[in-house]
């Protein structure tokens, strides 16, 4: 008994102790210069080091080129997985979709358009990945389907498509807020409301 | 003598005390200026920002209140991790650090999650009852957010 009143005793002493010592801890952290650089400066800087090295790698890549193939291949069977009601196809085909973006050599896209190409490939990779990791939660995946058709939309005005592609438009989605999406055909297949309203929109643009 | 409950239940209270020693580093980020902060950058009503400062800021901010029990761990370094997550996704004091598209991108997921009554979290609201969000302010703060989006959108 006499032992664990002193082993208590030694263990409250020592929680103490350390307490205090992180007490100080928060205070230098706290007026401390910010010791963590958020998400988005470490992208501008890493856009940096690829600008940075983008003439050594030059002589390398001159025969390769950007192309939106693979994005869009991934995009569009993420489109064709939604329209089914299909979340877990949709979540494979948003991991796709960020696993293509990842294949990505940004300096291989020509200097002048090389912000733009970084700018939406960043916010469209988020989306891809919420996509990805709600598998059970369509009504969220179509939520950042929405702002990833608009980044689609800017890849391909930008960028162009080695495939025909249509822009179409979904009037009610988001609470009359409206939404586009691409597709490979004419014919509309809504991603946004699946089967419940499948031929619901119209197409606005060819690319 | 041979079986001693009391063995165990030391051994136990000296894991739980050496767990002490361990402690997260809190309040990432912090500064006393943030330039880059939603409220610097953009005009925040003040409803709002009372809204985003109770219900939000705790884990998309740089300015995180710790309760005590933060300090008792495993519980602080668990809450820790929910917490860098948090501002990993959203980060109100270096929300002018993003760009104009994510911004807007950000501002309508947010919309959509208050909305969908998924931010903030049950499991946070539980905890703190006063984070949640009454049907005026779901309001109050998705329209606000979602002309914010327009006027970034058109720029």
């Amino acid at each position: 008994m006499k032992n664990t009143i002193y082993s208590l005793l030694a263990i409250s002493l020592l929680t103490i102790s350390c307490g205090k010592k992180e007490n100080n801890n928060v205070e230098s952290a706290s007026d401390g210069l910010p010791n963590e650089i958020s998400a988005a400066p470490k992208e501008a800087a890493a856009a940096k080091d690829s600008t940075g090295t983008a003439d050594s790698q030059k002589a390398e890549v001159n025969t390769a080129s950007f192309s939106t193939k693979g994005i869009i291949a991934a995009y569009l069977k993420l489109q064709d997985a939604l329209a089914r009601d299909d979340a877990k196809g949709a979540a494979g085909a948003g991991k796709t979709l960020l696993n293509e973006f990842n294949k990505i050599d940004a300096t291989m896209v020509e200097d002048k358009k090389r912000a733009d190409y970084l700018d939406i490939a960043a916010d469209a990779k988020e989306h891809a990945e919420h996509i990805s990791h709600n598998a059970s939660d369509i009504a969220h995946q179509r939520e950042h389907m929405a702002v990833l058709g608009r980044d689609m939309t800017d890849l391909v005005t930008a960028f162009g498509s080695e495939t025909k592609l249509y822009q179409a438009h979904c009037p009610m989605y988001n609470g009359g807020k409206g939404a586009v999406w691409l597709s490979a055909g004419r014919n509309i297949r809504n991603p946004y409301y699946g089967e419940e309203m499948l031929t619901c929109g119209s197409i606005k643009k060819e690319f | 003598m041979g079986w001693r409950p009391g063995k165990a239940a030391t051994a136990l209270l000296v894991v739980f005390a050496l767990m002490q020693c361990y402690q997260p580093k809190q309040g990432a980020g912090a500064t006393e200026e943030e330039p880059q902060s939603i409220e610097v950058v953009y005009k925040v009503p003040g409803q709002v920002a009372g809204i985003l400062e109770r219900s939000c800021y705790n884990c998309h901010s740089n300015t995180t209140y710790y309760p005590w029990y933060s300090y008792v761990q495993p519980v602080g370094w668990w809450l820790e991790g929910h917490i860098s997550e948090g501002k990993e996704e959203l980060n109100f004091s270096e929300f002018g650090a993003y760009s104009k598209r994510r911004q807007a991108s950000k501002l309508e997921s947010i919309a959509g999650q208050v909305k969908a009554g998924s931010m903030p979290p049950e499991s946070y609201a539980l905890v703190h009852r006063d984070a949640r969000l009454t049907k005026e302010e779901v309001q109050v703060l998705t329209q606000w957010m979602q002309a914010l989006q327009d006027s970034v959108s058109v720029e």
